[in-house]
């Protein structure tokens, strides 16, 4: 620990907003975990619908980290990219079968609300590029 | 029968206690900050490590039969030799790819517990400093204050080195050509100059300046009302409609 040097501007602004980030992210861990409880319950309905095996995996990959005991931002960008990734291989045959449209609907809907809740311009513009290909153009 | 067991007890308790301020020390002399030791999860787990382990010695000594008949002896050899175990290692392992040093023994232990009390010791370190930092730095305007602060500190400061007063420029310029926010460029500039001159320099510093380094309008203060609202948050409530409507 040696604190006689001029460190680094890199490394110590990193260090600064590490801590900076680290306590946005204790404020918001309480507002957020409520959040990934509702999504839980939306992936769950989706999961129970039998027009929905096609999306078995790719929604039990987004619950296990929506329930997982990491850090709420890591959670939801993990969240955020596994989700990306199933809307744009199944967006199509989602939208072919209303009822898991509607089921992933709501989900999308909770998913969106949670991001803007965190005031993160990278997950909320994340966000915002997931849903809009899930929607038709 | 019940005196000796009393006995034994008490010296069970005195070798953790020693034990424990063996480990104690050892952070103390680390470390330098007592308040950091006791506060801290991995300050008491280090602690307890060797009054455990300084059991155990105790427990050795007593069971093996090679005991001394009295107690304080028996302890000060448990405690001691508990200490030593703790820190040994049998032999050194040399990465060849990494030239990196392994030391084979309960050292290994020892220093994972070690690594785990620096990094805690230096995040709570760190929040410290940075709250104070952030505290005195609040509300100053980067270009004002690095332009003021910097030369009053070098001149009042009699003890700098020519080294240190050219790092502190050099830093200041590498600062002003950086591309991060007002807010983390006081936040550094304010640990450079403390790390030179102490807080309470830092603040005077700042208390004499006065009015001359404060920020007209508080656009970059880190204030919650300050934040500049993320884009996309119409966006957001747009789609949210839209997938509703649908």
């Amino acid at each position: 620990m040696d604190n006689n040097h001029i460190g680094s501007t890199q490394s110590g602004t990193t260090e600064a907003l590490k801590i900076l980030n680290q306590r946005e992210a204790n404020r918001l861990q309480p507002i957020l975990d409520v959040s990934f409880e509702e999504l839980g319950e939306d992936l769950n309905r989706i999961v129970r619908l039998p027009g929905a095996d096609f999306l078995k995996d790719s929604v039990n990959r987004i619950k296990g980290i929506a329930d997982s005991n990491e850090d709420s931002m890591l959670r939801l960008i993990k969240m955020g990219e596994a989700t990306g990734s199933f809307i744009l291989r199944d967006g199509k045959r989602i939208r072919n079968d209303p009822e898991v449209n509607e089921a992933v609907k709501i989900f999308l809907v909770d998913y969106l609300d949670t991001v803007s809740k965190t005031n993160n311009q990278d997950l909320i513009s994340a966000a915002v590029g997931n849903v809009k290909n899930f929607l038709p153009q | 029968m019940p005196e000796l067991l009393t006995k034994i007890t008490l010296s069970y308790l005195l070798v953790f206690c020693f034990g424990m301020v063996t480990g104690a020390s050892e952070l103390l002399s680390r470390y330098r900050k007592l308040h950091l030791i006791f506060r801290t999860a991995p300050g008491w787990v280090y602690m307890m490590i060797n009054g455990l382990m300084s059991i155990l010695m105790l427990y050795i000594l007593i069971h093996s039969g090679v005991q001394s008949d009295k107690h304080y002896i028996n302890i000060l050899v448990a405690g001691f030799s508990a200490m030593a175990l703790l820190r040994s290692s049998f032999f050194i392992y040399k990465n060849k790819e990494t030239g990196e040093e392994i030391s084979i023994g309960l050292s290994i232990v020892i220093q994972v517990f070690l690594d785990w009390a620096d990094r805690t010791f230096d995040q709570n370190q760190t929040i410290t400093e940075l709250d104070d930092i952030a505290r005195i730095m609040d509300k100053l305007d980067y270009k004002l204050a690095s332009s003021e602060m910097v030369p009053l500190a070098i001149n009042f400061m009699e003890n700098l080195s020519d080294v240190e007063k050219k790092r502190l420029s050099e830093y200041v310029k590498e600062l002003d050509n950086s591309q991060i926010s007002n807010q983390a460029k006081s936040l550094n500039l304010g640990k450079a100059i403390a790390r030179l001159t102490g807080h309470e320099v830092l603040q005077s510093l700042k208390n004499k300046l006065g009015n001359r380094i404060l920020m007209e309008s508080a656009t970059d203060t880190g204030k919650e009302s300050d934040r500049a609202k993320p884009q996309g948050l119409d966006e957001i409530q747009q789609l949210i409609q839209q997938l509703k409507k649908e």
